[in-house]
């Protein structure tokens, strides 16, 4: 807990001031449309010529750590995602937001997300000792079997129409698969079109198969999006009590957060699915879940930013970016002569226990101030439905035009709002679609680099990879089981032979 | 209907606001368009950034320069859309031109690189192959002796142009391989780091921070003399191959769309050029340890024309490359 | 006997991008194809099977145990959602995503921010009915926003 002696160097009040504005830009970038974490930092970084190395790690950290605060404020509101690593929460923080339960969603969201930051940066700041070899434990079985594990999460979440739950899953490895390949990187699937070089992109559907799908449906009704509901503004009480009360949740979700970030090339977003996934698998009453479950908001945002200590790992043990946001933050760090890389867990330990005791401190000042904006944007809740409908698609378009300016991002999001109608009406599944399409690039690399690497007999001879297969398949066995237990106890309570 | 008329007005006047002022004027009178096709936190990336407040400061009018991250096949997207941006001057973009090359060859695509506005050169990248720090090579000689029925080399996928240096390389020495391939630097790095993979290509100022900290060591450098802090390392041309010296590396080239007219040319030319002459722009390249290696329009332009060559010369290692089934 | 309806224009869609992509497959080196030619197999024979149930309904009945009726146990996801039928008409569907086809073709032809103007304003004014006040406020404080955000916050050209 080395970081404790650095808490001290940052409440220093040049550095708070910094602080606070970089926070607040980071949540301001978050809460709009297309704009990210990776994007804030970019445009901060030329602030930071004129800084100290200490200033600099404050404005870019705090800024990237606020950003996925303000990511989840749209995803809850209006069904819009800021970025891919908040995705998720629009599975249950939209329902939510329409029993009227905004407030709650995004106060609990809030809550997790800084709890879930501590709980990541303590991890990495007890894990710096071992760091290395951690890092070098993971190969491509255990990448393969992981996807494996995330894809089972299919088979609960589109429990009651698994069927075309796996219509939908294929459907989405399919998309998965658009774009350059993993073995040659020669086009597949693109029929010629370059923009398709690079693949679907995973904002574009998302944002069209729900927020446009949603503006869709609010354009059809004059009713608000949390209808015939008192909605309640300001902070609830009840969104942390809700976190206090599935602590189990909330720990585990941070776990997964930090295993998955801690791995370069699996990703954040991954993580916020798998979290979501295994809160159905574990949960007493997963029907309830994709309806409005303040367990599917809490497991998503704890893992969401319990992750970046995962992430911050391999930057700092290696000097290997573990994602495009952590490639940015290098070279931020640079220009300061910071060298990320075996230096900063031995000779340059401070810099790393300043650093996370940024962190720390940044995601308290975002919660602090998401929670004072956030519940104040709940008012849009209560806009007559087609009134918000042509606002939500402008917001929609521009997020998918955002970041890279393609206007294929924005078409692929029409058209996925069309898609996203129909897997409704006919009852396939959203959130299948989404998890194997950000999974089936994973699994497939993972199996080529398994092959080259061990060859097949790796799957089932490492330790980590048949522990994550083992898993798997309980996880696939175990809704079964128990329901076969649930079943024999009501017969036996009603005294009839099973 | 007086509110209407009102409200006309109000429509009106604010469209103009937003869309008008498009009178022309000597150039440069509106924001300059940078273009990088990677995303942003990578070398390409680093150094549009830190160039574009150096050619704004020496533009006639300080006109702003704005980086716009397109990122996308290898940067080909980006190629693409430069190729068929207008040419007035407020489009340029920075080029890998080793890896466009070899794209260009392979691949249908829109842009030629013969056909581009070259502006500069402002950086020079040398290839070099690594190793594990603690691992079973010493030198690429080691390789010869194929311990392995194949050794496996980590690539970031096979079209890369790292990946083609290492197959003609390979080639020349008769050693045989597999490619072990990923998405990115980062995890080619730690698959050697890890020992999944036995070697990697790469270019210098990526990988030199791995080298620095012993991770990595450095087994050849792709330059026609050795690196000065490296003196033991052979360049390919201690191994006989002196062909390879210089003719793979990777270029950072600054480009404008085809047609440029000849003053608005001369203009970028002299902002660039006096942007990398900078004493500051130098210093803050210093810091992020990479270093300029400037070239005017005219130089790069015959440099692209040797790098299509030497890319010619390779293509039947590259196509044996890319179709090689393994069945 | 063949009932012929949007659910089973549907499920043939995704059948024939399954079709498609395996079709597709056949060009391409063996280990590139290899997982995309395993999922689209599978893809087909799910969907096929979809398609089958959807066109005949003597099917539908064989296979009743794929399309179990919507009940507590259901997800929110898997539910058919027929009750959106009633005030969901075929127009009201086309006449939205032809409203969001146009917009976007007006970003390709115009920019972002022009796109949205003449986007919203249609909408707001002929779609909705609004009055005219709610209509250009609403449009030009959405446009407005962007404008000052994107261009002139973050310096992103492209939406001029």
């Amino acid at each position: 807990m080395g970081f404790l002696s650095q808490l001290g160097a940052v409440f220093h009040w040049d550095l708070m001031l910094i602080m606070v504005g970089s926070v607040m830009f980071g949540l301001i970038v978050g809460v709009l449309p297309g704009l990210g974490g990776t994007i804030a930092m970019v445009l901060l970084i030329p602030l930071t010529f004129g800084m100290s190395p200490e200033a600099s790690i404050v404005l870019l950290l705090a800024a990237y750590g606020a950003s996925n605060f303000g990511g989840s404020i749209t995803s809850i509101l209006i069904n819009t995602p800021g970025d891919a690593v908040n995705a998720a929460t629009t599975f249950d923080g939209y329902p939510l937001a329409k029993q009227g339960k905004a407030g709650m969603a995004i106060t609990a969201s809030m809550f997790c997300s800084a709890l879930g930051g501590l709980v990541g940066l303590v991890v990495l700041d007890l894990m710096i000792p071992v760091a290395r070899k951690l890092i070098l434990a993971f190969s491509y079985p255990d990448f393969f079997m992981l996807a494996v594990f995330g894809l089972t999460v299919i088979a609960v979440v589109t429990r009651g129409n698994t069927f075309r739950g796996l219509i939908s899953a294929l459907f989405g490895l399919l998309l998965a698969y658009v774009g350059t390949d993993p073995i040659v990187g020669g086009e597949r699937f693109t029929f010629g079109v370059d923009y398709l070089w690079d693949g679907i992109d995973l904002v574009a559907v998302i944002t069209g198969l729900f927020a446009v799908g949603e503006a869709y449906t609010l354009s059809q009704q004059k009713e608000s999006i949390a209808s015939d509901i008192e909605v309640k503004s300001g902070i609830s009480w009840e969104g942390i009590t809700a976190v206090v009360k599935n602590y189990w949740l909330f720990l585990r979700s941070c776990f997964i957060g930090i295993y998955l970030g801690m791995v370069p090339g699996v990703g954040g977003v991954v993580a916020s699915f798998m979290a979501y996934g295994t809160a159905v698998q574990m949960s007493k009453t997963p029907e309830k879940f994709g309806k409005g479950a303040i367990e599917g908001v809490i497991a998503v945002e704890s893992a969401n930013d319990a992750k970046e200590g995962g992430n911050l790992l391999p930057t700092l043990a290696f000097g290997i970016p573990g994602n495009s946001a952590m490639a940015v933050l290098i070279g931020g760090l640079m220009m300061h002569g910071l060298s990320p890389g075996p230096e900063m867990l031995t000779k340059n330990i401070d810099t790393t226990e300043f650093l996370i005791a940024a962190a720390v401190v940044g995601k308290f000042v975002a919660m602090a101030l998401g929670l004072m904006f956030g519940t104040r944007l709940i008012f849009l809740t209560k806009i007559r439905g087609n009134l918000m409908a042509p606002g939500i698609v402008a917001f929609a378009l521009v997020a998918a035009y955002g970041a890279g300016g393609k206007l294929g991002d924005v078409i692929v999001a029409a058209v996925f709002g069309a898609i996203g109608v129909f897997m409704q009406k006919y009852g396939y599944s959203r959130i299948s679609l989404i998890i194997a399409l950000v999974l089936g690039g994973l699994l497939e690399s993972s199996y080529h680099q398994s092959m080259t690497t061990f060859g097949a007999s790796g799957f089932f001879t490492r330790p980590i990879a048949l522990t994550l297969f083992a898993i798997a398949v309980f996880s696939l066995v175990w809704p079964v089981v128990r329901n076969k237990i649930k079943g024999e106890d009501k017969a036996k309570a009603q005294g009839v032979n099973p | 209907m007086v509110l209407k008329r009102n409200v006309v007005t109000v429509l009106v006047t604010f469209l103009l606001l937003v869309g008008g002022s498009t009178a022309t004027a000597a150039y440069p009178d509106k924001t300059i368009e940078f273009v990088v096709g990677y995303k942003p936190g990578g070398g390409y990336s680093d150094w549009a950034q830190a160039l574009a407040p150096f050619i704004e400061k020496h533009l006639p009018r300080k006109t702003n320069v704005v980086v716009r991250h397109m990122d996308g096949a290898g940067s080909a997207i980006a190629a693409n859309y430069m190729q068929k941006a207008r040419p007035d001057g407020y489009t340029i973009g920075i080029y890998n031109v080793a890896g466009l090359a070899a794209t260009q060859l392979a691949r249908k695509v829109q842009y030629d690189l013969s056909k581009v506005t070259w502006l500069a050169r402002v950086s020079y990248d040398d290839t070099v192959a690594v190793v594990n720090g603690k691992g079973p090579y010493k030198s690429m000689l080691d390789f010869k002796k194929q311990t392995k029925p194949e050794y496996v080399v980590s690539t970031k996928g096979l079209a890369a142009t790292n990946t083609i240096t290492g197959a003609v390389t390979f080639a020349k020495m008769g050693v045989k391989w597999k490619p072990l391939n990923h998405a990115g630097t980062g995890e080619s790095v730690l698959a050697v780091i890890r020992g999944d993979a036995d070697i990697t290509w790469g270019s210098f100022e990526s990988l030199q921070q791995y080298i620095s900290s012993g991770d990595l060591k450095l087994v050849l450098y792709y330059d026609s003399e050795r690196h000065k802090e490296f003196p033991t390392v052979p360049i390919p041309a201690d191994l006989g191959m002196a062909e390879l010296n210089e003719s793979m590396n990777s270029h950072r080239l600054i480009g404008a769309p085809p047609g440029l007219a000849a003053d608005v040319r001369t203009v970028l030319e002299t902002a660039i050029r006096k942007a990398v002459e900078d004493p500051e722009f130098a210093n803050a390249v210093k810091k992020m340890k990479r270093t300029p290696a400037y070239l005017d329009g005219k130089q790069s332009t015959e440099l692209v024309q040797n790098v299509l060559q030497s890319y010619q010369t390779y293509a039947d290692t590259v196509k044996a490359l890319l179709s090689q089934d393994k069945q | 006997m063949i009932r012929i309806s949007e659910r089973a224009a549907f499920s043939l869609f995704i059948f024939i991008c399954g079709g498609i992509a395996l079709y597709m497959t056949m060009d391409l080196r063996s280990d590139v194809a290899l997982v995309p030619k395993m999922v689209a197999v599978l893809l087909l024979i799910f969907a096929g099977t979809q398609v089958l149930m959807d066109l005949f309904p003597p099917v539908r009945k064989a296979l009743s145990f794929l399309d179990p009726k919507p009940s507590d146990q259901t997800m929110g996801e898997g539910a058919v959602e027929e009750e959106h039928e009633a005030h969901a008409t075929l127009l009201g569907r086309i006449l939205f995503f032809g409203w969001v086809a146009v917009y976007i073709l007006l970003i390709y032809l115009t920019s972002m921010i022009w796109a949205t103007v003449i986007s919203l304003f249609v909408y707001l004014r002929w779609f909705n009915k609004e009055s005219w006040t709610l209509s250009v406020l609403y449009t030009l404080g959405t446009a407005a926003f962007i404008y000052v955000v994107f261009v002139i916050g973050f310096k992103l050209t492209y939406f001029l």
